[in-house]
């Protein structure tokens, strides 16, 4: 049992959360998640976002259009899908859950 | 003053310094090499370097090439690999211990095409896979088939191709190498199974209409499907010749060895021939050079073959070592040959002439008739040559009889040997030796002459009767095989002389005892 196994393993659930939580306000390209993922220190480096992206996109979760950039190449625009909604709606409930869930166990703990 | 490379990344062109071009090259090998079992990777891939370029451009404002420093930063920003949190490593990790727990249990495997092993479509290796046997077995099988049922065995494996997916993911290279066929994994298998039927549809209907509309990679998928199919072609044909190849140099190389290792080797060692006449060539030694001299030529068929078949390499330095031992044995057989023919290389002659006193005025002639069986004989230079007690005996020396020039009957023994130098040779003539028995007027001759000595080296003995005029002979029918090409003044055949008197005349031997 590694420590960062768990770790990343908390992250990486969490992260996708995340993501759909800020493609819910509107559409964004990779590297405006980045830049606020990055305020929320929930990411370190940006390479960790693009696999995540695609394979969101794949289970149909997200989806893209491309848009034309002055400043480099074509960048790919997200945005949440009808699925993705649903999803998020559910992952907003366990997350409530777990928020709870955690918050009452460390007290306990602390309460001892 | 720095060279430049440039490159496309994401449709753009950027020139690069060639320092900081080997790190970016190398970040992106190790992307790749971390995405490979994705089943996106190369999309994740191209957003990547998509996001490198838009890094890139925002450093190019002021210049023109991309530093060392720049790709630092960039790289620094886009992380390594080890720190993305990656559900593919967890996975892969779960799927090893899956692998440890489905080993204990005995899980068994899945058909997959092995296209990492492939010759045309990979069948041949994951048909082994499954089967657990080694490829080369599979595609000789493929190749007996062929023979079997003809042209089925294409169409078969076309439909195999068609029919089995190829190992992709990890976790499907592990299935496919996996573990035994066990009861108790049924249930769930199928269950697997069912998922993967009903994601290979669901994956079929998206590349289906992605490729069709993406005419490029379509199109692309038929030109390698073709460019495959005869490049298959040719590597199948260049199999059987492989296949050919290594049965026929196996069956060889079997045979030297046998010969070598079975004893046949002293059996052929106690040949009278090579005892006798090349014992100074077939010894062991020189029956190891043989043996490597045939050999090596059969193993680098076997390898050729296998390189065909499987695509096995040899280094280099193995194929010079075995070349130079091939020469090696060339030479010392060389050698061997030519000690042998050093032996043979002076002749020496003996006339040895005796006297056949006889009251008589007729002899008869006949020679010892001994029904010999030659079980040991060979053949040489025109005799038979058998051992005989200690020494070699030698059978098919001819007799001439001719005028005599005195009043006596003499017998000329004519002896022929080689040797390393005449010296030798001359002595050899000397230890042939030749018997006859005169009792009364009968005269007998041996059927042989001895060799007093282990080795043939050639010897020869001719012999000539020389009959006095006025005398008579009678030619007795056990002569048969001895006399040869004898003249008489009616021309007769040696067949027909014997069982006659023959009277010596000054034109020659003239038969008294013939009717016409």
């Amino acid at each position: 049992m590694k420590i960062e196994n768990t770790q990343s393993q908390m992250r990486k659930g969490i992260l996708e959360y995340c993501i759909l939580s800020i493609l819910k306000n509107g559409e964004a390209y990779p590297s405006d998640i980045i830049e606020k993922l990055k305020k929320a220190k929930m990411i370190v480096v940006e390479g960790t976002l693009y696999p995540l992206l695609t394979r969101l996109k794949n289970a149909g979760l997200l989806q893209y259009r491309w848009e034309e950039s002055s400043a480099g190449p074509p960048r790919k625009y997200y945005s949440i899908t009808e699925k993705g909604n649903t999803f998020l709606l559910e992952l907003d409930s366990t997350w409530k859950d777990l928020a709870k869930a955690v918050r009452l166990t460390t007290k306990t703990k602390k309460d001892e | 003053m720095n060279k430049t490379v440039n490159i496309n990344l994401a449709g753009m062109v950027f020139h690069i310094n060639e320092d900081a071009f080997e790190i970016l090259n190398n970040y992106l090998n190790t992307l790749k090499n971390h995405f490979k079992n994705e089943e996106s990777g190369d999309e994740i891939l191209k957003d990547i370097e998509g996001r490198i370029a838009e890094l890139f451009t925002g450093r190019l404002d002021k210049k023109e090439a991309i530093s060392l420093t720049d790709i630092n930063e960039v790289i620094t920003i886009m992380g390594d690999p080890s720190q993305y949190d990656d559900e593919i490593e967890q996975e892969q990790s779960q799927e090893y211990q899956h692998k440890d727990e489905d080993l204990r249990k005995g899980k068994r495997r899945k058909v997959f095409r092995d296209e990492e092993d492939r010759m045309i479509g990979g069948v041949c290796s994951g048909l082994a896979n499954y089967f657990d046997i080694s490829v080369f077995w599979s595609r000789i099988i493929f190749i007996g088939m062929l023979f079997l049922i003809g042209p089925g065995a294409p169409f078969l494996y076309l439909m195999f191709w068609i029919a089995l997916p190829s190992a992709k993911t990890t976790a499907e290279k592990l299935e496919m190498k996996g573990e035994k066929v066990n009861i108790n994994n049924i249930e769930k298998n199928i269950k697997d199974e069912l998922n993967i039927v009903e994601n290979k549809i669901l994956d079929f209907d998206k590349k289906y209409t992605k490729e069709i509309f993406g005419a490029n990679s379509f199109f692309r998928k038929i030109v390698d499907f073709c460019i495959r199919v005869i490049t298959g072609i040719f590597k199948f044909i260049g199999s059987c010749f492989g296949i050919f190849c290594i049965l026929f140099g196996g069956i060889l190389l079997f045979l030297i060895f046998s010969f070598v290792f079975s004893g046949a080797e002293i059996l052929f060692q106690n040949h009278p021939m090579v005892e006798h006449v090349y014992s100074n060539f077939f010894n062991n030694k020189s029956a190891t050079w043989f043996s490597l001299f045939i050999g090596i030529p059969m193993v680098a068929i076997i390898l050729f073959g296998l390189r065909l078949v499987n695509n096995t390499k040899i280094h280099m330095n193995y194929k010079i070592g075995i070349f130079v031992l091939w020469i090696i044995s060339l030479f010392f057989l060389l050698n061997s040959a030519k000690d042998i023919s050093i032996e043979f290389q002076e002749e020496a002659k003996n006339t040895i002439i005796e006297n056949i006193i006889t009251e008589s005025d007729t002899l008869y002639l006949s020679m010892n008739d001994v029904d010999r069986v030659f079980d040991n004989a060979f053949d040489a230079n025109g005799f038979k040559v058998t051992p005989f007690e200690d020494n070699l005996m030698g059978i098919g020396m001819q007799l001439d009889i001719v005028k005599s020039k005195n009043d006596n009957f003499n017998l000329i023994k004519e002896v022929i040997a080689r040797g390393k130098n005449k010296q030798i040779a001359k002595e050899r003539t000397e230890e042939v030796g030749f018997e006859f028995l005169l009792e009364d007027d009968n005269l007998i001759f041996d059927d042989f002459f001895t060799i007093s000595t282990q080795k043939w080296r050639m010897q020869e003995l001719d012999l000539t009767l020389e009959i006095p005029v006025g005398m008579v002979i009678f030619l007795d029918h056990s002569l048969e095989d001895l006399i040869y090409d004898i003249k008489n003044v009616h021309n007769m055949w040696d067949y027909d002389m014997l069982r006659h008197y023959w009277k010596m005349e000054k034109e020659g031997l003239s038969c008294i005892s013939c009717e016409d």
